[in-house]
């Protein structure tokens, strides 16, 4: 996801939430988001394979 | 002259023959935070009325010959994320001001009221629980009490504040993903995170349903068994609270840490922590015997899978009202919210279903040791508004990085004593001790050990402005 493809992700996002934004806190929102795939692309790396379910959190 | 006992083992064993009478102990305690609080901003509200009714209660039981509870006469505060009947729950957060007061105290306050102790007031945090460092907007940053210019943690800052600076013995907080141990180690005390689903969270505000826990605060390990003890206990009306019996750790605290298999984990956690946290980390695992180090994989990873699960949970539960109200949020983590709530759910996924795998890893290692050490935070208590912190040569903002070191555990729920260690600037740092799920009596037997020892201890007051 480059980053015109982010712009068009959180704006479409934002308007199927309903959430209207002014100019400086839509920035911010894309610089956090940004973050967030930052993260997202270092969990990405681990290969999970297709038996691994969600974990019990619930059932330690 | 009678002295005022403050911890909590002092103040029920005085109250217990007849020394001093909980009103006494409770104006005593209501008399440090009018002192206290106006420099360090940790309470939101003092319950004045409700402390010297219940005091007036336990002296009334006490005449009559009943039995004394295990903390009785001790007065405590809770994070105002926590019900308390006849007043408004706040989280944190001006949104929630227009809510009507709570018409019953949370489950672990009924318990804590049950085993005789005092409420004295509700307790400051970041808005939401959303953040380290209860910097917050509405209702003020909560300071440290050994340095005000610095802050206390978070988000269960007026928590720590409040131990630290010893207007309360025992607090109550929450930590999502090192809300108790991070003000612990800035503010200096003893905090305890039990394993995910081990004390009831009915009558809590949630903020990340899958990663929320409950804990105590106190100035002693031996506080901090005393508390946990009296709060645990099945809930049905939790439906994530374990199905398991109370395991009584105050027992066994005197069994020392003898037969537990120690190691300090190193790589992430040295890779991510100042000289000050290595050296915390290192001290504590030298008094105690341990000779290995472990190198455990995919911590980076764990940390960003805690980070994606926080931002979308927390971020769905509060979209209806960043909607409709989104004038009233907490400018310092709204953005954050809101970007939270369009995370993508194969990212949501893939950060559950990691964490999984880092689960049956790390459970793998509690079959070769017993604890594991690691720092608290990567650094010792910032200054207030500080935009960065200095983690080994790289410049992280402030905020979101101090849960570094934390996340990575509480993200697979295990238990965690945070024992205080002072550096050379006088400013303490905690550690991480980390047990198997439901061992709780390991985490803590080496706290008290460490303090036993003399290597760990709280430092109460001390006031610096």
């Amino acid at each position: 996801m480059m980053e015109a493809e982010i712009e068009q992700y959180v704006d479409a996002a934002l308007q199927m939430h309903g959430i209207q934004l002014d100019a400086a806190s839509r920035s911010e929102v894309l610089n956090q988001f940004s973050l967030l795939r930052s993260m997202y692309l270092i969990v990405e790396k681990e290969t999970l394979t297709a038996d691994i379910e969600s974990a019990s959190v619930f059932r330690l | 002259m009678k002295t005022t006992p403050f911890t909590a083992t002092e103040c029920a064993a005085a109250f217990s023959v007849g020394e001093i009478s909980a009103r006494e102990i409770a104006q005593a305690a209501l008399e440090r935070i009018s002192l206290h609080n106006p420099d360090l901003n940790a309470f939101i509200e003092i319950t004045a009325g409700r402390a010297i009714a219940e005091a007036d209660a336990l002296d009334a039981a006490r005449m009559r010959g009943d039995r004394i509870p295990p903390l009785a006469a001790v007065p405590y505060a809770v994070k105002n994320l926590l019900d308390v009947k006849g007043v408004t729950t706040l989280a944190g957060a001006r949104l929630h001001a227009r809510h009507p007061a709570a018409r019953r105290d949370a489950v672990l306050i009924e318990k804590m009221r049950d085993a005789g102790g005092v409420l004295v007031g509700t307790l400051n945090m970041d808005a939401y629980a959303y953040g380290f460092t209860t910097e917050n907007t509405h209702y003020g940053a909560t300071r440290n009490p050994h340095d005000t210019a610095r802050s206390a943690g978070g988000s269960s800052g007026g928590s720590g504040a409040a131990v630290a600076a010893g207007m309360v013995p025992i607090a109550l907080g929450s930590d999502t993903n090192g809300s108790i141990r991070v003000p612990s180690s800035l503010c200096g005390i003893f905090g305890l995170k039990p394993t995910f689903c081990r004390l009831s969270r009915t009558g809590s505000h949630p903020f990340v349903p899958s990663l929320d826990h409950l804990g105590p605060f106190a100035t002693t390990a031996e506080d901090l068994s005393l508390a946990y003890d009296v709060m645990q206990g099945v809930d049905a009306d939790d439906h994530a609270c374990a199905q398991k019996p109370p395991a009584q750790t105050m027992p066994e605290l005197e069994r020392g840490i003898d037969g537990l298999r120690i190691a300090r984990l190193s790589g992430y956690f040295d890779d991510h922590a100042e000289a000050d946290a290595r050296w915390a980390a290192s001290t504590a695992a030298k008094a105690l015997g341990c000779m290995e180090e472990v190198d455990l994989q995919g911590v980076a990873q764990a940390r960003a899978a805690a980070y994606l699960i926080t931002a979308s949970e927390g971020g769905a539960l509060y979209l209806d009202e960043l909607r409709d109200h989104l004038e009233e949020f907490e400018p310092l983590s709204r953005e954050r919210l809101i970007a939270g709530s369009l995370i993508p759910v194969v990212w949501y996924q893939q950060a559950q279903r990691y964490r999984q795998l880092y689960l049956q890893r790390v459970l793998k290692l509690f079959d070769e040791y017993d604890l594991l050490i690691a720092p608290s935070t990567p650094v010792t208590a910032p200054l207030l508004w500080q935009k960065t912190i200095q983690v080994n040569g790289r410049a992280l903002p402030t905020r979101p990085n101090m849960g570094l070191l934390t996340q990575p555990i509480s993200f697979i729920g295990l238990p965690v004593a945070a024992v205080p260690f002072w550096t050379g600037s006088g400013m303490p740092i905690g550690v991480q001790l980390i047990a198997a799920p439901w061992r709780e009596d390991v985490c803590l037997r080496a706290a008290y050990m460490l303090e036993k020892m003399g290597i760990a201890e709280c430092r109460v007051g001390g006031m610096k402005k």
